[in-house]
């Protein structure tokens, strides 16, 4: 447990000057854009050349990038991430108010792929050039070359539209009154393709990973040895090569969630759920630049976030992190 | 009734399209409690022979021969019957379980005992191979010991169900010089007082002459030399013995050896 | 030879194979459809299979579906090739100079790595180019921004292991500047484990690229597979086919580079089991 806090006070270090990089480029790349905000504002709703003055003026998009740079900082310190020109609301707000759907689904994505792909990986990686082993690796291999946002598609054209079993977009049924268990349910079916869409490219990673790593384990001495010491087949596969191939997976899970939160973008957009992914995109089209930092930091926290809990879990599953020096 | 015969023993693998000999026309028969020494240098196969008695070779291998085991009415289980210890023992414990957890494991296995009891049968066997603190040592874990601990719990994971025969294939070749007069008189000590066989491979023919009442000397998979430990090492009758003798010579152990039984 | 070896896996020959037919059907475009894949070849809404002339069917527009999946087969591979060419470059150079320059330089530049790595890639290449407009050497850029702290990290490892040896130290003797011995001497080792990440960053290429099309940040001039898709997906209910199959196209394309990959990745280990 020491162990742990020591890892975990020296990454939250680590962390403040990446985030602060992150914050500087991002913000001087979104300076680069040509035309801001308030031009896209003007072009969608019109106005002429004093509004548009007034405009920058009120919003602070006249000042130097320096200076900006410089509020923008200040402000972060105070939770306040700017405000949205294109929603017309503080955009901490928005964000928060999409952040827990997009938490729904890749929390449920990450777990029905690291739990399945896991499982299937151990039945392949049990009996190593088995039949069954190449089968899935196989179909695993298949299934990791399918770009997210075309299953999705084909998953709407086969269940939304053709069996008509699940509907086709949305987060939940509009207006539909629900509450309780109702709604669960009704926000479960709507979830059940795009979790699908986002998790099963990660499912057949995890399945592959897992299958790879026992092939490499069993060819170490001391599963030799434990063969020699008579301990069970059921009892070798899963408490000594599962639990030896299970930690770079762990680590994996920590490298992926940037990448996930990256696919959640374009399976939010196909499904239409109201996420941060979704919100991203809807930044990008409205040249709502503020908007789309906002996004980018917050998901640069997340990923952060995400990679110290994934460090913390792996510290707890292998002994040998954070130790000192055996004795000679 | 030996509790092990060996005739004609022949094993060969295929390397890279040809088929390697490892082992030819090895015959050895080992009685119960006592304790043989299998000499010989890299790649005279006595690492082999360890493995094909205790039926550790790879599926690939072409074994001819006949390995009996008079005493066993469906031949000895692995790991129950037959103790093995390896070479490196720092690979040959999981780095991720606890020592205890390694040395109980092999007592629920044969024993049938629940995990309380076989944490409580390891503690014991841990004690039995001269480790301090045992209890806490059962939550330790393989990278916190030395190297030569580390052999000591693979020593007590191997006897841990009582096996009638114990095969240690150059259990001492990678500790240190001091370390490894320890494990050897520990081994001597086990086998001596649970009245096991003890199969011993090695390089050293002076760690051999010290456990060993037989002595089989092999080179290049061939049995050049086998007898009483006395007669090989002082009058030995293969002129490749009469070179590892001289090797190794040492006055030390012209003398008797201990006697085992 | 390792390409002797890479064919004989099951694997690298199916790759190899689709990549070669990948690679044939790119260049052969603007010969087996001259036409602008993008102009009106047919009647609208055509389905697959029914007319010799269009045997893949057209779109809502009447424009040729097997016109536009063999151009897009030029964009995805010219894209996924140079941004991961642009990708293992930039890493390259930068885990070297981490590597060999230690100290401060290492510090700031891992740091600048971790902040590029924390940054959802996809999310990055949003940002750039929404910033740059949509185009195609845009698309390379947005795409080797996200794809560069890979080959960095394992160059610098590669570095750090290296620099130590003894012919770097002989360089030094004889007075070799740094950075002539960076990368005249050091990089070219430390090359083959950055090499052996190329087909997964060519993989990851493709698809981002046609995800970025695919939300209308493509080259709005080139018909591409992701943007086929997206223009399918207006009339999913009645002609699903237009969106399937460039998916297709896409799976095919990306299989045949993992395939590839490992064919490579088996017939190096190959070499080693053998040595």
């Amino acid at each position: 447990m020491k162990r742990a806090l020591v890892l975990l006070r020296r990454r939250l270090f680590g962390a403040v000057p990446v985030l602060l990089i992150v914050v500087a480029g991002t913000f001087l790349l979104l300076e680069a854009a040509p035309g801001d905000a308030v031009d896209a504002y003007a072009v969608s709703v019109g106005g002429d050349a004093g509004l548009i003055e007034d405009l920058r003026r009120q919003w602070g998009l006249d000042q130097s990038p320096a200076t900006r740079l410089a509020t923008y900082l200040w402000a972060l310190m105070r939770g306040d991430l700017g405000w949205s020109v294109s929603f017309s609301r503080p955009i901490r707000d928005l964000i928060l108010e999409r952040l827990p759907t997009t938490f729904l689904l890749m929390g449920t994505a990450t777990a029905l792929s690291f739990g399945l792909g896991t499982l299937l990986g151990i039945v392949a990686g049990a009996r190593p050039g088995s039949l069954r082993d190449r089968t899935l690796s196989l179909a695993s291999l298949a299934l990791y070359a399918v770009p997210g946002f075309w299953l999705g598609m084909v998953l709407i054209v086969i269940f939304s539209i053709q069996l008509r079993w699940l509907p086709i977009g949305g987060i939940e049924t509009i207006a539909s009154g629900k509450s309780g268990v109702d709604r669960a349910l009704d926000i479960a079916r709507h979830l059940v393709l795009p979790v699908a869409a986002l998790g099963f490219i990660y499912l057949a990673l995890y399945l592959r990973m897992m299958r790879a790593g026992m092939a490499e384990i069993w060819r170490m001495d001391f599963i030799a040895a434990a063969k020699a010491r008579g301990i069970s087949r059921r009892r070798l596969v899963l408490r000594h090569v599962a639990r030896n191939a299970l930690l770079p997976l762990v680590t994996m899970l920590g490298l992926q969630s940037a990448s996930m939160l990256g696919g959640s973008v374009v399976i939010e957009s196909v499904f239409a759920v109201p996420g941060i992914g979704r919100l991203a995109q809807e930044a990008v089209a409205s040249r709502d630049a503020p908007l789309l930092l906002g996004i980018i930091l917050i998901s640069a926290v997340l990923v952060i976030v995400v990679n110290l809990a994934v460090d913390m879990a792996y510290a707890l599953l292998d002994p040998r992190v954070g130790a000192d020096e055996a004795s000679p | 009734m030996p509790l092990l015969s060996v005739s004609g023993l022949q094993v060969a693998y295929r390397r890279d399209d040809r088929d390697v000999t490892a082992l030819s026309g090895i015959d050895l028969d080992i009685e119960g409690g006592e304790c043989v020494a299998v000499i010989g240098e890299s790649g005279s196969g006595k690492s082999t022979l360890a493995r094909a008695i205790a039926g550790l070779l790879p599926p690939d291998a072409h074994i001819r021969g006949r390995i009996s085991w008079p005493l066993f009415r469906e031949g000895p289980v692995l790991g129950r019957d037959i103790g093995f210890v390896f070479q490196d023992p720092a690979a040959s414990l999981d780095p991720v379980l606890t020592v205890g957890e390694q040395v109980a494991e092999v007592a629920r296995a044969h024993l049938g005992m629940r995990w309380r009891e076989a944490f409580a049968h390891a503690a014991q066997l841990l004690a039995r191979v001269s480790l301090p603190d045992p209890a806490s040592l059962l939550k330790a874990y393989p990278h916190q010991l030395s190297g030569g601990q580390k052999q000591r719990v693979a020593i007590a994971a191997a006897i841990a169900a009582g096996p009638r025969l114990l095969i240690t294939d150059e259990a001492t070749s990678a500790l240190d010089t001091v370390i490894q007069a320890g494990i050897v008189s520990l081994i001597r000590e086990i086998v001596t007082a649970e009245g096991m066989s003890l199969l011993f491979v090695t390089h050293d023919i002076a760690l051999a002459a010290q456990l060993a009442r037989r002595i089989l000397v092999l080179r290049n998979g061939h049995l050049v030399e086998a007898g009483p430990t006395e007669a090989v090492i002082a009058a030995p009758s293969a002129p490749y013995t009469r070179l590892l003798v001289e090797t190794y010579a040492d006055t030390s152990w012209r003398t008797a050896p201990e006697a085992s039984p | 030879m390792i390409s002797a070896r890479l064919i004989r896996t099951p694997e690298g020959l199916a790759g190899t194979l689709i990549l070669l037919a990948l690679a044939a059907l790119a260049f052969a475009a603007p010969f087996l459809f001259p036409a602008d894949p993008l102009s009106i070849a047919g009647p609208a809404l055509l389905g697959p299979f029914q007319d010799a002339a269009h045997p893949l069917g057209t779109d809502r527009l009447g424009r040729d579906v097997l016109a536009g999946v063999v151009h897009g087969s030029r964009t995805s591979l010219a894209v996924s090739l140079a941004a991961a060419a642009a990708a293992m470059t930039i890493g390259a150079v930068i885990g070297t100079l981490a590597g060999f320059a230690g100290g401060l330089v290492d510090e700031l530049l891992m740091r600048i790595t971790d902040a590029f790595q924390t940054v959802p890639g996809f999310l990055l290449a949003l940002a750039f180019v929404s910033v740059a407009g949509p185009s195609l050497g845009v698309v390379v850029a947005a795409i080797a921004l996200g794809a560069w702290p890979g080959p960095a990290r394992i160059a610098r490892a590669e570095v750090l292991s290296i620099r130590e040896r003894d012919y770097v130290a002989a360089s030094r003797v004889i007075g070799m500047h740094p950075l002539t011995i960076a990368f005249r001497e050091i990089l070219p080792n430390a090359l083959p484990p950055v090499l052996a990440l190329s087909s997964v960053i060519v993989a990851g290429a493709i698809l981002t690229e046609a995800a970025l099309s695919f939300l209308g940040l493509g080259d709005p001039n080139r018909v591409t597979w992701g943007s086929m898709i997206a223009e399918g997906r207006t009339i999913l209910r009645s002609a699903p086919y237009l969106s399937i199959i460039p998916g297709f196209a896409l799976v095919t394309a990306v299989l045949g580079v993992y395939l590839f990959g490992e064919g490579l990745v088996e017939a190096s280990a190959a070499k080693r089991r053998y040595a």
